[in-house]
């Protein structure tokens, strides 16, 4: 078994709305190992930006609060960091792209600029010159175009697909250990998504980072995941292999996004969608947060919240592998 | 670049003009004769008649207007009627005390209005933001002459440590420039909080957090330049105002400005010299306006004027 650079147990992050309380992340636990790639999956409003951003301690707070939970990354918890060592953290160790490539650049800045910075913040002792070379190469490697005269474009000059390569090219500048990529591909078209995932693949290959991808596109997870969380309503629903899950997916919810995927052997009057829709925090079912939604639910589901269960290498957390639902029938 | 200058120049002679030749109708139009108030009531028709045809007044009106477009060509204004000066030499004599007094003004908003209003972006919902807002409301609303004499009353007469009026010393002017920018500071700090909220929720932001940047750098470099657009309109426009004087504090603290300058020859009806201050203070305008735009683009690499760079 390879070694686990990022190991978050039981994380708890809240938001503090109007008197009522956020449960966006509960209880979540997982490891990131050295070298692969965890996919999180799931539908808008679960808990998965939110446990990245936990992790880059990236939170708007108020409202929002890690009440509870570790984060151990090479042995030391980071959630009892301070400020500043957190920010050389950021960046440097653990680094991040986002969603939206056309507003995650700062305007008013070229891009050289501001993959110079930071390096300059990060690499002690580099001179400009040198952090210029640096950057130009940088983007170099995430295959743009000239770097030369892009390095003193700005971002309105650039599309969306060059931009989020910036970012990319930004973010691993300062040879991170932990890439977290927050639905990088989401905001592009098709063809371009293709592009920045294989190129995110090769940078993995060639740096040795770990990479956490957030996606709610199951697509994305069998390109580049080697191992699966899907999250509902801030809890972990299952954890897998990527090819476990996409052989035999378990919890119901994650049979229902396997089912939304279209095929091309089927032919199909309607495309199949999973009823209902995530439950508000302020209408939390008693019991297990999916069963309004579940084809299989029963009585015992709407009572009581489903442990996660340890099946076979893998964890689910539904009643129906438990012994009590065996027993039952 | 250059060719939108050039263009811009170009309107402003228009502008210009423009101005000019309404002030002139308008001038005819109210009421008052300015060779009667100049005599006053003792003088018989025949002098009235002569003095009249001396300042040119007998003319067609049109011919008087274009005799002021030629002259004003050459920066020739003509002379005041009662202090028989060169328009031009009492502007630049004016002209001077009233950029003193913006210079001090101007810098006086924008540091304090500029500080304050990052301050309460940064700290919003405390209790230091609400100080700093309740203050800038205060100094937007209440009247400059208001803030002129209680600002006189205090350091000039119970503390006794700054002259209430005057303009020979530098000291001199510290309480008509805070007066006069104590409302440019508190509309300066509210433009200023607003767009600084705006900008921190960016992505960029977050951006530039997520890469370790300091706190004090996301907000001085990353937000404030952002942030500047709607502030240097404001800004430029005040400028503006600063430049063509205030009537009310130039008067409150007898400083021979051009805003007291307008008013004295309004008053008088003294044509040349009104029609003098009215250009000066539309070119005023007008330059600042065209600063203002081609500052934009110093901020925003995104406006970039004249063709070919537009995208």
């Amino acid at each position: 078994m390879s070694e686990n650079l990022i190991e978050v147990k039981d994380l708890r992050t809240y938001f503090f709305i109007d008197g009522g309380v956020v449960k966006a992340v509960d209880g979540v636990s997982f490891n990131v190992e050295r070298g692969k790639t965890l996919g999180i999956v799931g539908e808008s409003g679960c808990g998965k930006s939110i446990t990245s951003l936990s992790i880059m301690q990236l939170l708007e707070s108020p409202p929002g609060k890690i009440v509870g939970g570790e984060i151990i990354y090479n042995g030391e918890n980071l959630l009892n960091k301070t400020k500043e060592e957190m920010r050389h953290i950021r960046g440097n160790k653990i680094a991040m792209i986002f969603q939206e490539p056309m507003t995650s650049l700062n305007p008013v800045f070229t891009v050289g600029q501001q993959i110079v910075e930071a390096l300059l913040i990060h690499e002690e002792g580099i001179t400009k010159e040198k952090a210029k070379e640096r950057a130009i190469e940088m983007l170099k490697l995430v295959k743009i175009p000239l770097p030369e005269k892009r390095f003193n474009e700005y971002p309105h000059q650039l599309s969306g697909g060059m931009r989020q390569r910036v970012m990319i090219a930004m973010a691993l500048s300062c040879n991170p250990e932990l890439l977290i990529c927050d639905e990088p591909t989401t905001a592009l078209d098709v063809t371009i998504q293709a592009q920045i995932l294989e190129l995110i693949n090769e940078l993995k290959e060639k740096t040795g980072a770990s990479v956490m991808m957030i996606t709610h596109d199951l697509g994305v997870i069998a390109e580049i995941a080697d191992d699966v969380m899907v999250m509902y309503a801030g809890k972990v629903v299952e954890q897998a292999d990527t090819d476990s899950i996409f052989e035999k997916p378990l919890h119901p919810y994650t049979i229902g996004l396997m089912n939304c995927i279209p095929k091309l052997t089927e032919e199909v009057e309607e495309l199949s969608v999973i009823k209902g829709m995530v439950p508000s925090y302020d209408d939390m079912p008693k019991g297990c947060a999916f069963c309004p939604r579940c084809d299989y639910a029963k009585k015992i589901c709407e009572e009581e919240m489903p442990e996660l269960i340890e099946l076979e290498g893998r964890k689910v957390r539904c009643h129906m592998y438990s012994e009590k639902w065996k027993e039952e029938n | 670049m250059f060719s939108y200058i050039l263009k811009r120049l170009g309107q402003t002679i228009l502008v210009l003009i423009g101005i000019s030749l309404v002030t002139f109708i308008l001038l005819q139009v109210v009421p008052g004769d300015p060779v009667q108030l100049m005599l006053e009531k003792r003088a018989d028709p025949q002098t009235i008649a002569a003095v009249r045809h001396e300042l040119g007044l007998d003319l067609p009106l049109t011919t008087q207007y274009f005799n002021f477009l030629k002259n004003a060509l050459h920066f020739d204004f003509g002379v005041s009627y009662f202090s028989k000066e060169p328009v031009t030499a009492v502007l630049l004599r004016c002209f001077k005390v009233t950029l003193k007094l913006t210079c001090l003004s101007f810098i006086f908003a924008v540091v304090v209005g500029i500080t304050c209003g990052i301050i309460a972006a940064i700290k919003r919902g405390t209790a230091i933001d609400s100080a700093l807002m309740t203050l800038a409301m205060f100094g937007v609303s209440a009247p400059s002459f208001w803030i002129a004499i209680i600002l006189q009353i205090i350091f000039g007469i119970k503390l006794n440590i700054l002259p209430i009026s005057g303009f020979d010393t530098p000291v001199a002017f510290i309480l008509p420039s805070i007066a006069l920018g104590a409302r440019y500071a508190g509309d300066i700090a509210r433009i200023t909080r607003t767009s600084m909220l705006d900008v921190v929720k960016q992505d960029y932001i977050r951006t530039a957090r997520a890469k370790g940047v300091k706190e004090n750098l996301i907000i001085m470099k990353h937000a404030l330049k952002n942030a500047m657009i709607p502030i240097i309109t404001l800004v430029g426009t005040e400028l503006g105002c600063m430049l063509t004087g205030s009537m009310l504090i130039e008067r409150v603290f007898s400083v021979p400005g051009i805003g007291k300058l307008a008013v004295d020859a309004m008053t008088s009806r003294d044509l040349p010299l009104l029609e003098g201050t009215v250009v000066y203070i539309a070119f005023v305008f007008v330059m600042v306006n065209l600063i203002v735009d081609i500052s934009y683009a110093l901020f925003d690499p995104r406006i970039r004027y004249g063709k070919g760079n537009s995208k």
